[in-house]
């Protein structure tokens, strides 16, 4: 194009703010005294007015990359920070089961473990949302769009239940590991709060950070796609206890994000991580040998 | 003279030449930093298929070394081994190590694809790279504690590396 235009209109900010040479902004006029300062500049060098995120005449441009960056910095720490609990809450119960009698542990104490970890990742949860402090709203779908994501989410669902069994099988009968129940069923008044630790807890905590704040996060500065396959990835990482399981969890983050993706909204992946636990408990229940 | 100035000047119709990019030195900053993350991940993709394919060559050898060591203990406390629960637990273990080797190796070819593919998507290879080597280093630490010990301040180095090219991915991509 023969006409290119010389100012690029950035998002609300008025092309006349903007001083543009090729696609880097060289200058910007500060909001305040109206004088040109290098885009590099926190402060206009005239008038000392802030050229900050939020400052009222900031490159918006700028302002929005360094935002997204730190966004994803914080978040990127706090997946550290996940991964340093899940790794040391999976260490407890290895020592806390090597001096167990039969290296097994009793019911009540998995339980507590469990609680522990779980009290200290939804501590460590909620202060990321506050420490993000940023909204990430998606464009809404259409109900036909929803309805049909919900019907196939839920057909994923089954699929990824029924090799999440077959896997476990395999592996089990490979590494001639016996199956045993799990525990939560083994002592009745447990099960309530066992059922809670398990169904209802990480479904809410992990799908607000894996499928919310990260989510988010990533895709400000990438694509759906890659966002649900880093994400996939992160939360099968987040079960260090369970690394024989890491592959079906993959499998199972790619169907949560995709549901994120398609619905635009955490309840359905919320829902369907809730059906996938309760059912893994169900089965563990009558079966064993799943994680 | 009106007409001469006009004659000078170059027709509307033609691109005018760009002249020197301003921000070219930041966005060749931000490029060294991918170079980096690219040599690093590269470098530790080779060093992991390397190190686990030769692991994994040698898996039968190791497991027989060790068994041997316990069965040799047993014989100085005047025990005698099992034959059938040492080779159930040969093959198990055999098994086991295989499984372990084998993930790290494709983590390996994970990490050289990413290097190699750190141009043309900087920010997901970025952030799967330091994801990746974060989540391998913690489930192999988790699975033997005194690997985590090994290699320590590389790790460390290598993961502010990857860090920092995250920074320098999101920043390359707008540019």
């Amino acid at each position: 194009m023969p006409f290119e235009p010389l100012l690029r209109q950035s998002d609300g900010l008025p092309a006349e703010s903007l001083s543009m040479t090729d696609n880097q902004p060289a200058t910007v006029v500060c909001w305040r005294c109206g004088k040109e300062v290098p885009c590099a500049s926190s402060a206009c060098p005239f008038c000392e007015a802030s050229l900050r995120v939020g400052s009222p005449g900031a490159n918006v441009t700028d302002t929005l990359q360094d935002a997204n960056a730190r966004t994803l910095n914080r978040m990127l720490i706090v997946f550290g920070v996940l991964l340093g609990i899940s790794f040391v809450g999976g260490l407890v119960r290895h020592l806390m089961a090597a001096v167990a009698p039969h290296h097994c542990l009793e019911a009540w104490q998995a339980l507590a473990a469990t609680i522990v970890i779980e009290v200290a990742d939804t501590a460590l949860v909620l202060l990321a949302w506050a420490w993000c402090g940023a909204r990430f709203p998606e464009p809404r779908r259409s109900l036909v769009r929803r309805v049909l994501v919900w019907m196939a989410a839920l057909a994923g669902l089954v699929g990824v239940l029924a090799l999440n069994v077959l896997y476990h099988r395999f592996i089990c009968e490979w590494l001639h590991l016996s199956v045993e129940r799990q525990y939560v069923f083994r002592d009745h008044a447990l099960t309530t709060l066992s059922m809670l630790a398990i169904c209802a807890q990480p479904p809410i905590v992990e799908e607000l950070f894996f499928r919310y704040l990260m989510f988010g996060a990533l895709r400000r500065v990438m694509g759906g796609n890659g966002v649900v396959w880093i994400t996939a990835v992160m939360f099968a990482t987040a079960h260090i206890g369970v690394p024989l399981s890491m592959p079906v969890l993959f499998v199972l983050g790619l169907l949560l994000g995709y549901a994120r993706l398609g619905t635009g909204t955490i309840w359905l992946p919320i829902a369907l991580h809730f059906l996938h636990n309760a059912a893994v408990v169900a089965l563990n229940a009558m079966y064993g040998g799943l994680q | 003279m009106s007409q001469d100035l006009f004659s000078e000047l170059p027709p509307l119709t033609q691109p005018v030449p760009a002249g020197p990019r301003l921000g070219s030195l930041a966005q060749s900053a931000r490029k060294k930093q991918l170079k980096t993350a690219r040599i690093i991940l590269i470098i530790v993709g080779i060093l992991t298929v390397a190190g686990n394919g030769l692991m994994l060559g040698n898996v039968n050898n190791e497991v027989d070394r060790t068994i041997q060591k316990q069965v040799d203990a047993l014989r100085a406390q005047g025990q005698q081994a099992d034959g059938a629960s040492v080779a159930e637990f040969r093959d198990r273990n055999i098994r086991y190590c295989r499984i372990i080797y084998g993930s790290a190796l494709v983590f390996g070819v994970v990490f050289i694809a990413l290097g190699i593919a750190v141009y043309t998507y900087p920010v997901p290879c970025t952030v799967l790279a330091l994801v990746l080597y974060v989540g391998a280093a913690a489930i192999y630490g988790f699975l033997s504690p005194e690997t985590l010990k090994n290699g320590m301040l590389v790790k460390i180095v290598i993961i502010i590396a990857l860090a920092k090219s995250v920074q320098a991915a999101v920043a390359y991509r707008k540019a």
